[in-house]
C-alpha cells in the first residue's frame, strides 16, 4: 500500500483509533486492525481524505491547546476528554470518522472472528433456526376473523 | 438518432417488480413485447455476502438510495425539501433486487377509504376484483406464508409453508399475546423450500437488502423475467428513456431514449410505464408537447402529486436474553395489524401496521441499525456492542399515508442524470393524521416490546431515509379531473399509454406495496390483452 500518511502522522492516527475503540481483555483496539482500512479508504477518495487528515490534525491541535503537548504524548486518561471536544467542534466529519473506524474494525477478520459466529459472515451457509411450530397461533386463531368487512 | 427497426405492439419502460410482471403476462399471451430498463443485470456473483467485509455495500453499492449510491444507471434526487428521501434500486429487477420481500396485501378496506372513513379516494376497483391477480402473483414470486389470518379474508393457500420465527420472532410474538394482540407470520416472497426454477430456500443469513446469493429471495430478474424471455419478451438494458413523443393524432408514437451515449427512437402501439412513483411522474413531466405543455398525460394536473411513502418509526428494544437476532430474513418475521383499521377514539383516521424485523451483521449493528444512532465510542464501546447485538428486536410502525397534493414530484431545473436528462425534486412532509399515527404506534410498539421483556426501548421516528414506497404520483380514478389513470391504469388523456407501477396507487394502505401494484399491473396487462385491438 501507498502511503498516504507520514510515519508520524500514521502514529497518530493508530493512538487515535485507540482511543475511539479501545482494546479490552477479549477485542483489539482498532489502531491495530483498523488503521490500513481508514488510510487506504483515505488514499481512494478525496472526501474520505479529507475527513482523516482533518480529523487528525484537529486532534493534535486540541491536545496542544489543552494540554501543550502533542496528542500522543498526553496521559491516557486525558485523551478521550479530548476527542470529545473535538467531536463536539466536527459533529458531522468527526460522525463519518467513527464510522469509517467501524467500517474497518467490524469487518476485519480477526475481529469477526472472535465476536463469535453469529457475527460472521452470512453466506453460503446462513443461520440456524428451529422449525416454524403451528401451535404458536393458536390463540390469535381463537379470537376468530377480525378484517374490517366492506 | 437511430430509428429501431421492429415496432413490438407493446413497449414498455422498467424491468422491475411491475414491468416484469406485465412483459411476462403480455408475452404469454403472445403479443410482442419490448422492455427498456436504464440498468443492467444483477449476478448472484455480484453479491458478496461469503466476504468479511460484505456490510460494507449497504454504504456504498448497495446503497438503498441513489443518492448515495450513485451508479451509472442511477439518477440523482433532489430530496433536500423532503421528509423522507426515495430510495430505489436501477437495474432488471429494480428494486426487487434490495427489497425484503415482505409481502402483505392490501385489505379490504384499503380500496374504500373515502366511503368507509370520508377521506382521500376510493379505486375503481375492489380487493376482490385483485384476488385473483394475487393469488397468480403470489404463485409466480414465490411465497411463504400460514394460512387463516384472521385479520384477512380467506386466501387460497400460501404456495409455501411460513418461515422460521426464530427465537427473535417467537419472543415478540409473546408480547403480542400477553397483550391479546394480533400477530401473524408474514407473507414473505421467500422461498422456505426449493421453489420455482433453481431457487434453493431461505438459510436465514440477515442479509436480504443486499441480495440473495441462493434465489430464496424472489426478485423479478429470477422470478418473471426468465419466462418472459423464453415466452419471446425482448429486453434492452442500459437504455435510459429521455421522454415519450405524442403523434398529431394525440396517440403516443415512440420513446426516445440514450443508450451508450446514442440516442435511439422506439415505437409501439402500446406503451407502458413502469417506473416507481418517482421516475414515472419524471418522465411524464419530462415528455412536453404542444399537446401537453405540463406534461404528458397531465390535463388533470394532477401528474407528480399526492406523493406518499408510508411514513414509519423503527421502535428497538433492548433485550438481556440473547436473541438471535440475525438469524432471519432482515424484513420478514411477524407482522401485527390490531391497528390497522380506523378507531376514532384515537384521535386519527386509518391505521398502521406493527412489522418485526430481524437484524443483520457485526457492523449494522455497531452503526446504529434501526436506532440510527451509532454504538458510542470510546471506554464503554465493547460493552454496549455486547449487550446490544444480537439481543436487539426492531418494530417498524408502517403508517398509512394519505394523499396531499402539495406532497410533489417535479421537475429540477439545475440537476441531471449522466445523460443529461432533468432529474426530479421531492416536496414532501409529513401529515398531521399521521403524525398522530406515529405517536400512538410508537407508545403500542413500545408497550409491546417491554410485553415481551425488552429492558430498554428506543424510537427513532421518520428516519428519511426509509422511502421504500413511492406511490400516488398519477393516480387511479373515474374521474378525469382528478386522476391519471383509469380504472384499468390508463391514461385519461393518451388513449394507448398505460401505468401500472405504486404511481396509480390513490391511497397506500399501511402495508408494503409490492403484492398489491403487482397484482394491479397484472390485472392492467389482462385488459390490454383482451382489448388490444380496441386501444
Amino acid at each position: 500500500m501507498s502511503n498516504l500518511l507520514s510515519q508520524e502522522q500514521r502514529s497518530l492516527l493508530e493512538d487515535v483509533l485507540d482511543n475511539i475503540i479501545p482494546g479490552s481483555d477479549e477485542m483489539p483496539a482498532a489502531g491495530l486492525v483498523a488503521s490500513d482500512f481508514v488510510e487506504r479508504s483515505a488514499i481512494g477518495s478525496v472526501a474520505i481524505k479529507r475527513i482523516v487528515l482533518d480529523i487528525v490534525s484537529a486532534t493534535d491541535a486540541m491536545a496542544g491547546l489543552h494540554h501543550n503537548k502533542r496528542f500522543l504524548d498526553v496521559s491516557d486518561s486525558a485523551k478521550e476528554s479530548l476527542l470529545k471536544i473535538v467531536e463536539e467542534q466536527n459533529k458531522g466529519i468527526f460522525s463519518d470518522f467513527v464510522n469509517l473506524v467501524y467500517d474497518g474494525y467490524y469487518t476485519n477478520p480477526s475481529v469477526i472472528d472472535l465476536l463469535g459466529v453469529d457475527a460472521g459472515v452470512p453466506q453460503p451457509t446462513g443461520f440456524s433456526n428451529p422449525p416454524f411450530d403451528p401451535g404458536i397461533v393458536d390463540d390469535v386463531r381463537m379470537r376468530g376473523p377480525r378484517y374490517r368487512v366492506v | 438518432m437511430t430509428k429501431s427497426n421492429e415496432n413490438p405492439d407493446v413497449l414498455i419502460i422498467g424491468a422491475g417488480a411491475t414491468g416484469a410482471a406485465v412483459a411476462w403476462s403480455l408475452s404469454r399471451a403472445g403479443i410482442s413485447v419490448m422492455c427498456l430498463d436504464q440498468g443492467d443485470w444483477v449476478s448472484s456473483s455480484d453479491y458478496h455476502l461469503d466476504e468479511p467485509d460484505w456490510e460494507l455495500s449497504r454504504w456504498s453499492d448497495f446503497h438503498a438510495a441513489p443518492n448515495h449510491r450513485g451508479l451509472k444507471s442511477d439518477y440523482p434526487i433532489n430530496d433536500g425539501e423532503s421528509a423522507i428521501a426515495p430510495l430505489m434500486y436501477n437495474a432488471v429487477g429494480g428494486s426487487t433486487i434490495h427489497w425484503g420481500a415482505h409481502f402483505p396485501r392490501f385489505h379490504p378496506s384499503d380500496f374504500k377509504v373515502r366511503s368507509l372513513d370520508g377521506v382521500a379516494e376510493d379505486f375503481p376497483y375492489s380487493y376482490e376484483d385483485l384476488v385473483p391477480f394475487f393469488d397468480l402473483n403470489d404463485r409466480m414470486m414465490g411465497v411463504s406464508g400460514l394460512d387463516g389470518d384472521p385479520f384477512y379474508p380467506v386466501k387460497s393457500p400460501r404456495p409455501m409453508p411460513p418461515l422460521a420465527l426464530g427465537k427473535l420472532g417467537e419472543t415478540i410474538a409473546g408480547g403480542f399475546d400477553k397483550l391479546g394482540w394480533h400477530w401473524w407470520p408474514a407473507d414473505a416472497a421467500i422461498a422456505s423450500i426449493p421453489y420455482g426454477e433453481g431457487r434453493g430456500a431461505c438459510n436465514y443469513g440477515s442479509s436480504c437488502d443486499l441480495g440473495c446469493m441462493t434465489g430464496a429471495k424472489a426478485s423479478t430478474d429470477i422470478t418473471y423475467w426468465p419466462q418472459a424471455l423464453r415466452a419471446g419478451a425482448q429486453l434492452i438494458t442500459n437504455a435510459r428513456v429521455r421522454e415519450l413523443v405524442v403523434g398529431d393524432d394525440g396517440r403516443l408514437k415512440s420513446a426516445i431514449y440514450y443508450r451508450n451515449g446514442q440516442l435511439f427512437e422506439q415505437k409501439a402501439q402500446i406503451i407502458i410505464v413502469a417506473c416507481n412513483g418517482i421516475g414515472t411522474p419524471r418522465l411524464l413531466l419530462n415528455s412536453i408537447s404542444h399537446q401537453f405543455p405540463n406534461g404528458l398525460a397531465n390535463n388533470s394536473g394532477l401528474v407528480g402529486k399526492n406523493l406518499m411513502f408510508h411514513p414509519a418509526a423503527f421502535v428497538t428494544g433492548y433485550f438481556d436474553e440473547y436473541l438471535e437476532s440475525n438469524h432471519g430474513p432482515i424484513s420478514n418475521s411477524i407482522y401485527s395489524h390490531h391497528f390497522y383499521e380506523t378507531d376514532t377514539n384515537r384521535g386519527f383516521l386509518r391505521g398502521y401496521q406493527l412489522q418485526v424485523a430481524h437484524d443483520s451483521g457485526p457492523l449494522w449493528a455497531a452503526r446504529g441499525g434501526t436506532r440510527g444512532e451509532p454504538i458510542p465510542w470510546g471506554a464503554m464501546h465493547h460493552e454496549t456492542f455486547k449487550n446490544r447485538f444480537n439481543r436487539t428486536l426492531a418494530i417498524a410502525v408502517l403508517t398509512e399515508d394519505l394523499p396531499e397534493e402539495q406532497n410533489r414530484v417535479t421537475i429540477d431545473p439545475h440537476l441531471a442524470d449522466g445523460d443529461g436528462i432533468p432529474s426530479p425534486k421531492v416536496h414532501y412532509r409529513v401529515g398531521e393524521n399521521t403524525s398522530k399515527m406515529l405517536d400512538h404506534g410508537i407508545a403500542r410498539a413500545t408497550e409491546v416490546l417491554q410485553a415481551a421483556g425488552a429492558q430498554d426501548v428506543h424510537s427513532n421516528r421518520v428516519p428519511k431515509l426509509a422511502g421504500w414506497h413511492l406511490m400516488g404520483t398519477a393516480r387511479t380514478g373515474l374521474d378525469p379531473d382528478r386522476s391519471v389513470v383509469d380504472g384499468w391504469g390508463r391514461a385519461h388523456d393518451v388513449p394507448n399509454l398505460f401505468i401500472v407501477d405504486g404511481s396509480v396507487l390513490v391511497t397506500s394502505g399501511a402495508v408494503n406495496v409490492t403484492s398489491t401494484i403487482q397484482a394491479i399491473a397484472l390485472r392492467t396487462a389482462q385488459y390490454i390483452e383482451q382489448n388490444r385491438k380496441d386501444l
